[in-house]
């Protein structure tokens, strides 16, 4: 393959984030599988013999070293696609690995997964489609790689406008919006009653004030996300509200698909915002740190209270990795969604002040 | 590189992205079509195995067959510690008024039948639909033993995720750890 050429298309800024943001969403996939084996199942070295007495795993039998390789295999190559500045090259390594990957996945999170075969497998058919040709002049090269980052990230793009419109579309069913029914609601009842008890605040009416956002905004902003996206005018705010929306994701030891997703949101914004939006990223204030260690540190707070450490997690290693990726992610995020509020607030009253320095000083 | 090469790329490009766009739009379409209901974004969603509560597409009586309840096994005494993880699961799903997919038996029929039972395995299950179905010898009807390698629906409706950890960890018959006894 041209090497040249494949230089070039690892250059395109947006998918340089992309890659890096899409390993450490492989490498929270790993972690999670690992750390909620390990806590519900058993130990992760039997994963394959606990796995195939329940359900069919792979065609014919997959011996536990090969399950446990395939995964830490995974977790390799992501973490390798997070360091590399040859990103292009390990997506087609993790394209191969996810492709064997897929029959050792846990069914309890199959989803995700197919999202991230879809990015890893249909950059390949791209990079085909794209080709320069042996021998091809600068210039031809050069535009075929430009044809190619934008053609991928088009692709890309339409994957997660795709998975969200259609992770909306299933939840508009009676068993969503069935308060009592729904788990995410139940769960935090379970969280809110014992709080509002001594405080005469449990009671139906109130609760359900409290619980019909728990249902509604989830729908709203998958629905909502995608074409804000879209929109020119509406995407800061839209990834604003995507944050908003995963960031609680993470509390409920759910760290793979909101990792993955949020990875998507560079892709909608053109190349100068991203650069402009990396430097925003680089100047720390303490007002954005401070912000970011308050909302980082409720996500984190919640994640332990919902899901306390049984006695057995506390000697399992996966728990602390978990625990420690999760709340690196957890900050990480907070700290992209404070920047962007406080880049949309500045903004805005950038935008305000000029329009009254206009009224006042013609 | 001249306009129509450039055109010409882009053209290609442009037409795999509307192939994977369909057949990714088709995956994701696939609980209400009757193909699939696992890996088409439905996480979490609550919307039941066979796409019936819906609000906006109408329930298909698609799969109704496939999902199974009040199931039966009679295996020989011999093959007993070989299905007493599965005759859990069988129960559980029982009590709690579960429907099982048929298919996903499959897996375990081929399993058990590799054991070469001494005398026939019999199943007795009701169908979807209301039909009382019985099977005298599950090992002599190939039907039955052709495990598919991913799971394309969920193994319950309601889905039983947990009771498959359960299962998986072998904690089912413990009932302090979570489990419940067979």
């Amino acid at each position: 393959m041209n090497g040249a050429w494949l230089a070039r298309i690892d250059r395109d800024p947006r998918l340089a984030i992309f890659w890096k943001l899409l390993g450490l969403a492989g490498a929270a996939h790993v972690i999670q599988v690992m750390a909620q084996h390990q806590a519900r199942v058993g130990s992760f070295l039997e994963y394959a013999t606990r796995w195939q007495q329940v359900v069919p795993m792979g065609f014919g039998a997959t011996p536990d070293w090969l399950a446990v390789a395939l995964q830490l295999a995974l977790l390799a190559v992501s973490l390798m696609l997070v360091v590399t500045r040859r990103p292009t090259r390990v997506a087609i390594v993790l394209a191969v690995v996810a492709t064997l990957g897929a029959f050792v996945q846990p069914v309890t999170i199959s989803n995700h997964y197919v999202v991230l075969l879809l990015v890893v497998l249909s950059m390949p058919v791209v990079l085909v489609l794209a080709r320069p040709g042996a021998g091809a002049a600068p210039e031809r090269v050069t535009a075929c790689a430009r044809l190619a980052s934008d053609g991928y990230a088009r692709v890309l793009r339409h994957i997660c406008v795709i998975t969200y419109l259609f992770a909306g579309f299933h939840k508009l069913n009676t068993g969503w919006f069935d308060l009592e029914g729904n788990a995410a609601t139940r769960l935090a009842a379970g969280k809110l009653v014992p709080m509002l008890e001594p405080l005469g605040l449990a009671v139906p009416w109130f609760l359900n004030l409290l619980l019909v956002p728990v249902l509604v905004f989830p729908v709203a902003a998958e629905l909502a996300i995608p074409l804000m996206l879209l929109s020119r005018r509406l995407r800061a705010l839209g990834a604003l509200v995507g944050i908003g929306l995963h960031l609680p994701m993470f509390a409920r030891e759910v760290l793979d698909y909101p990792s993955l997703i949020l990875a998507f949101y560079v892709l909608f914004f053109p190349e100068e915002d991203v650069r402009r939006f990396s430097a925003q990223l680089r100047e720390r204030t303490i007002g954005k740190l401070a912000l970011t260690a308050l909302g980082a540190a409720a996500v984190i707070l919640v994640w332990l209270v919902i899901l306390p450490a049984t006695p057995a997690r506390l000697t399992d290693p996966t728990w602390y990795l978990e625990v420690v990726f999760g709340s690196a992610l957890i900050t990480f995020w907070a700290y992209v969604g404070v920047t962007l509020l406080w880049e949309l607030v500045r903004a805005r009253w950038g935008a305000q002040a000029h329009a009254a320095g206009g009224v006042t000083h013609p | 590189m001249s306009a129509a090469s450039s055109t010409a790329i882009a053209g290609r490009i442009l037409i795999f992205i509307v192939v994977a766009d369909l057949v990714y739009i088709l995956n994701c379409l696939a609980p209400y079509l009757g193909l699939k209901f696992e890996n088409s974004q439905a996480m979490y969603s609550q919307l039941d195995a066979r796409a019936r509560n819906h609000l906006l597409v109408p329930a298909q009586p698609l799969r109704e067959a496939d999902y199974i309840r009040e199931v039966e096994l009679e295996v020989p005494v011999a093959l007993e510690d070989e299905v007493a993880g599965l005759r859990w699961f069988l129960r559980a799903a029982n009590e709690s008024g579960r429907s099982i997919h048929l298919p996903f038996l499959d897996h375990h029929f081929a399993r058990i039948c590799e054991a070469q039972p001494t005398a026939p395995i019999r199943l007795r299950y009701v169908t979807g639909d209301g039909v009382v179905t019985r099977h005298d010898d599950v090992c002599s009807n190939p039907e039955l033993r052709d495990p598919f390698p991913i799971g394309l629906f969920p193994a319950c409706d309601p889905e039983c995720y947990g009771e498959l950890e359960i299962w998986a960890s072998g904690r089912w018959h413990d009932p302090e750890s979570g489990g419940a006894a067979p």
